[in-house]
């Protein structure tokens, strides 16, 4: 069987992968998206007919379905493969531990809806061709397919909204603390079971429905359970080696242009293990600038009686402290309901919180390949505010009467970032303002992995505004060599 | 070896014959390489019904000493095996040419049909293209009236990237 020969591939269909995608079909681009995990069954893709469907981990699914991977250097072979369906991918890592998704619409299936702008001039100073001015157009645009608004102003009926709550602590600040925008369907969603392990019933808006269903009659060609293990370089452009789990099968793909979009953690994996083999050269700053974006999450144990936190939308709202500016969120175990336990245990998380503190970090661990293996270097001690968010949660431990608990010590975070990192140069930096690797044209980056400083904020719309400048350097570069052969 | 060549190796040695003519037919035959390689084999006829696990098993056993051939040398227009250690004893020896492959693109050609070599030898053809820098994918094809087939494959990697 001859070899496919493919225009763009883009690998990944999370916040990056989908949104280029989207972008360049727009603009008119043949584009083939790979994606290692399955598409969901929701009703959105139930009701759309599309086969394959994977649950998503809930019931009877929740232990054959909840990870797919569990990587850490002390394993044989670095890593565990539990289930190729598995919505989650974890990486130990003593230093920094990453929690990341799979399937199609990535993280979108188990984000929790904010979809926040990272601070003004969040993207000056990195390279002399970007900044903020230039990406506020593609951040309106993700906001506006993603249906976000705040919570606040919609109805004061919605569950466990941080701001409307009448028994929420005087001390948890709402006041001058600007809620979050969620993608979310307040209108006619439900509000439960809609967070942390996906939302069946669609009330969570997530890429898979709204950017790339619509796609697939305009000839988007989205392969599910397709996982590439190798990019090389070739003469005519890329050479892709392709795991189809669907039929245990491996494909060679070639492709003239190729946009990684798989995810800080495994667009990591996937370049330095390419380049280890030989298929990639060069880029010496690679694994530089790594961060987790200052993420805290805690367990309150505040056991409140009568109350039901799973209920509401994907996260309650921010909140701060008195004389303190650390950005905190609260969340119920939304999702609980998904999860075989003793209905006595299921009431008692249900009355317990999920704290998260988050802020820019200094963004400077450094991820390495030793023996096929990916490593981090991240010291704590670097970022303060890491340190802050400590304070933090210990101030509302006191407060509260009711224990929190985190991870003083393993930092773990769900919105990993850098090491591909944009920049001026290849010795400090891996991608140009074009989000093209520096020195192997056609080969560009549009996930989390090539975002240069922390967000401080979740970074899903920082992520998609960065895809969708990258689509907007593809499409010209695609117009002008189409005018270059007319 | 290094990881390098460790990486290169063990990437393929899982892959179903099926698979790896789909890879073959997308690489350029390139130069002919000089000197030692060091030699990998994988995709036995007749193993490839066997769960991939147990293949890649037993293709990394035979990576091992258990297995006597460690690689090929190509000097000019000449190259030979070689048993025990890379500069070991060679047996099976061929010449090096360029001619169309069994996909019908152009490869390197190593035609066992020498005189050197005992009778049984000389119905061996192997077709080589390059994988990477330093990096060869070979298959070897048994010839006989009704054609070839295809016995097994193996990869030839540059002792400069190998050790």
């Amino acid at each position: 069987m001859a070899a496919e020969q493919h225009d763009i591939i883009v690998i990944g269909s999370g916040f990056g992968g989908a949104t280029l995608a989207a972008r360049l079909v727009a603009a008119g681009a043949r584009v083939t998206l790979l994606e290692r995990g399955p598409w969901r069954d929701t009703d959105a893709i139930r009701a759309a007919s599309i086969a394959g469907r994977a649950p998503l981990p809930a019931g009877k699914h929740f232990f054959s379905h909840a990870l797919r991977r569990v990587s850490a250097s002390w394993l044989p072979g670095g890593q565990i493969n539990l289930h190729h369906d598995g919505l989650f991918d974890l990486h130990y890592d003593r230093q920094l531990s990453m929690l990341c998704s799979s399937g199609v619409g990535g993280g979108s299936h188990v984000y929790s809806a904010m979809n926040v702008r990272p601070v003004d001039g969040y993207w000056n100073g990195h390279h002399d061709n970007v900044c903020s001015e230039s990406l506020a157009p593609h951040y309106d645009w993700i906001l506006k397919q993603m249906g976000s608004r705040t919570a606040a102003s919609s109805s004061a009926l919605i569950p466990n909204n941080i701001v409307t709550d009448s028994r929420r602590p005087v001390w948890m600040n709402v006041a001058g603390v600007r809620q979050p925008e969620m993608g979310f369907r307040f209108g006619d969603g439900s509000f439960s079971n809609n967070s942390f392990f996906g939302s069946q019933d669609n009330s969570k808006v997530t890429l898979d429905e709204r950017l790339l269903l619509p796609l697939l009659e305009r000839g988007l060609n989205v392969r599910d359970r397709h996982e590439v293990r190798d990019i090389c370089q070739t003469e005519q452009g890329f050479r892709l080696v392709v795991m189809d789990h669907k039929h245990n099968r491996m494909h060679t793909l070639l492709a003239r242009r190729v946009v990684l979009a798989a995810g800080t953690l495994n667009t990591l994996r996937l370049l330095f293990a390419s380049r280890a083999r030989g298929s990639l050269n060069g880029m010496p700053a690679l694994g530089l600038g790594i961060g987790g974006n200052g993420d805290v999450p805690a367990y309150w144990a505040c056991n409140e009686s009568g109350r039901d936190y799973s209920l509401g939308t994907p996260c309650h709202g921010r909140f701060a402290l008195d004389n303190d500016a650390t950005d905190l969120t609260r969340y119920g175990l939304n999702g609980v309901d998904c999860i075989p336990m003793p209905p006595t245990l299921r009431a008692r998380l249900k009355r317990d919180l999920v704290l998260v503190g988050m802020g820019a970090d200094s963004a400077d661990g450094i991820a390495r390949w030793q023996n096929g293996k990916l490593s981090l270097q991240y010291r704590q001690q670097n970022s303060p505010v890491l340190a802050d968010i400590y304070r933090a949660f210990d101030r509302i431990s006191a407060l509260s009467g009711k224990k929190v608990y985190f991870l003083r010590s393993r930092p773990i975070t769900v919105h990993p970032f850098g090491g591909v990192r944009l920049g001026q140069n290849s010795a400090s930096s891996v991608i140009s303002a074009r989000g093209e690797v520096h020195d192997i044209p056609g080969l560009f980056v549009a996930d989390g992995s090539a975002l240069p400083a922390a967000p401080g904020v979740p970074p899903s719309m920082t992520i998609a505004a960065w895809a969708g400048h990258v689509a907007a350097q593809l499409s010209s570069s695609s117009s002008s060599s189409q005018q270059e052969v007319a | 070896m290094t990881s390098l060549a460790t990486n290169a190796h063990t990437h393929l040695n899982d892959w179903r014959d099926a698979e790896l003519a789909e890879l073959f037919s997308t690489l350029p035959a390139g130069e002919a390489p000089s000197g030692y390689l060091h030699g990998r084999l994988f995709a036995v006829r007749g193993l490839g019904a066997l769960p991939r696990p147990l293949a890649g098993a037993i293709y990394k056993l035979l990576s091992t000493p258990i297995n006597p051939w460690r690689g090929k040398s190509f000097h000019g227009e000449q190259g030979s095996n070689h048993l025990l250690w890379l500069h070991g004893p060679a047996l099976g020896h061929y010449r090096i040419g360029k001619q169309n492959g069994m996909d019908g693109q152009p490869s390197l050609w190593l035609d066992y049909n020498v005189d050197r070599n005992p009778s049984l030898l000389r119905a061996i053809r192997g077709e080589a293209r390059q994988l990477r820098q330093g990096q060869w994918l070979c298959r070897m094809l048994w010839q006989n009236d009704r054609g070839q087939t295809t016995l097994l494959w193996f990869t030839l990697q540059g002792a400069q990237h190998g050790r």
